[in-house]
């Protein structure tokens, strides 16, 4: 077959083929049921449209919302507008939004002013009880004072020269020196040691003695001097020693 | 609608001007579809494919003019076919024999009609079938069809006169049923 020939047939395929309009009746297809399938495979892009912009409003909804918060804490804004931004946001009823935040507002200066009080009581009782503890304090000392004086001026009038004389200080931290008692000695009774006895007064001394001037005979029974033993014995001796 | 309106629905997501477009080219698209395929099945299942992929596309697609869409259109369904085909290895890209061509006479094949046509081309096995439409059909070169099908020119040569021969057998058969018919 020449090559002619072959394009002309290949020509009057091409033209029959494409130009075939319809479905031809041996073959089944149905343009509907297949773009149900079709409109299924779609919609979740459209869906996945509609989800991002509502994702997209609801973040700034929320961006909006959290400004106009912080706008109401900074700026001197009036405050009944603010209340019904606020009410339009929450879907609450703008005058009972405001009559409810004026409310609120009341209640928490009504605390505030409590707390306050309270605090300057608190204060004031604390003050009024330290000024009295200072007073009391300021008192006793110059009370003490008082007597102190009184008692330096009759010590002064007995003895005048008392304040002239250097006043030597003892230490006070000083230690009690005991007598040194060798070991051998501890067992041995200490002698008895003559000491003036407390419950003789002067008058009955001096008329025991002869040295009284008076006629008055004082009979008395007790001894001028008595014996006292030492109190030293073996293990309080050692232990102080040491 | 005009079509330059409708393409622009289309880009916008409007499912409406969507199934408007679909309705005006599904049928032209499914017998395009199904030169090429074995099955109605399959054809819808490409077709929706490809047409998923027209519309994803249409958002990036510079408008001329209607033939030039109907072409862009055309080449999307063709490369979904082709991938097709690959996927069920029915592209036969060993023989490169030639089958000898009958002789037929002008009349016999332009008394056909186009459906009959197009009933025996979609009988031609679909490795050569394949060649044929794109070459006779769709006016490709062997060396454009053995770059499409990653096959050799020969082999798409050889191809080609087989289905040739085979068409020419069926159309044959076909015209001696017809006067057989008409003689009775």
């Amino acid at each position: 077959m020449s090559i002619m020939k072959r394009e002309v047939h290949d020509n009057i395929i091409q033209e029959k083929i494409t130009g075939l309009q319809e479905i031809p009746d041996y073959i089944s297809f149905t343009p509907g049921k297949s773009w149900d399938q079709l409109e299924k495979q779609l919609q979740p892009k459209q869906k996945k449209k509609t989800i991002l912009y509502l994702a997209a409003a609801v973040l700034i909804a929320t961006l909006l919302i959290s400004s106009v918060k912080y706008y109401t804490v900074s700026s001197t804004y009036n405050k009944k507008e603010v209340v019904l931004q606020k009410s339009f946001f929450k879907n609450v009823n703008p005058k009972n939004a405001y009559l409810e935040s004026v409310a609120l507002k009341k209640r928490e200066i009504k605390s505030s002013i409590i707390i306050k009080e309270k605090r300057n009581v608190l204060v004031e009782n604390i003050v009024s009880s330290e000024n009295k503890k200072m007073n009391d304090s300021i008192l006793a000392f110059e009370k003490s004072q008082k007597e102190n004086s009184i008692i330096i001026n009759s010590v002064i009038e007995t003895n005048p020269n008392i304040f002239e004389e250097p006043i030597v200080i003892k230490n006070i931290t000083e230690k009690k020196k005991f007598r040194i008692i060798h070991l051998n000695e501890l067992n041995t009774p200490q002698p008895p040691v003559l000491t003036l006895n407390k419950n003789i007064s002067l008058e009955e001394i001096i008329y025991k003695t002869g040295n009284s001037n008076s006629d008055i005979e004082i009979k008395s029974n007790k001894p001028i001097f008595q014996l006292q033993r030492n109190k030293s014995n073996t293990s309080v001796g050692i232990n102080e020693n040491q | 609608m005009e079509f330059n309106q409708l393409i622009k629905e289309c880009r916008k997501g409007s499912i409406t001007a969507q199934k408007y477009f679909y309705d005006q080219y599904a049928v032209k698209m499914f017998l395009y579809c199904r030169r090429y395929l074995k099955t109605n099945e399959q054809t819808e299942d490409i077709l929706q494919n490809g047409f998923l992929k027209i519309f994803k596309g249409l958002v990036d697609f510079s408008f001329l003019n209607e033939s030039a869409t109907i072409g862009w259109m055309k080449k999307i369904m063709l490369n979904e076919c082709l991938q097709e085909i690959r996927k069920r290895n029915n592209i036969l890209s060993i023989a490169e024999e030639f089958d000898e061509e009958i002789y037929l006479e002008d009349d016999i094949v332009s008394k056909i009609s186009s459906d009959e046509i197009y009933l025996l081309v979609t009988k031609i096995p679909i490795g050569y079938r394949t060649v044929f439409n794109l070459y006779v059909v769709e006016g490709y070169n062997h060396k454009e069809i053995a770059d499409l099908l990653s096959i050799s020119e020969g082999t798409s040569k050889s191809q080609l006169s087989k289905a040739k021969a085979f068409l020419q057998k069926m159309i044959t058969k076909q015209n001696e049923y017809h006067e057989k018919r008409s003689s009775r």
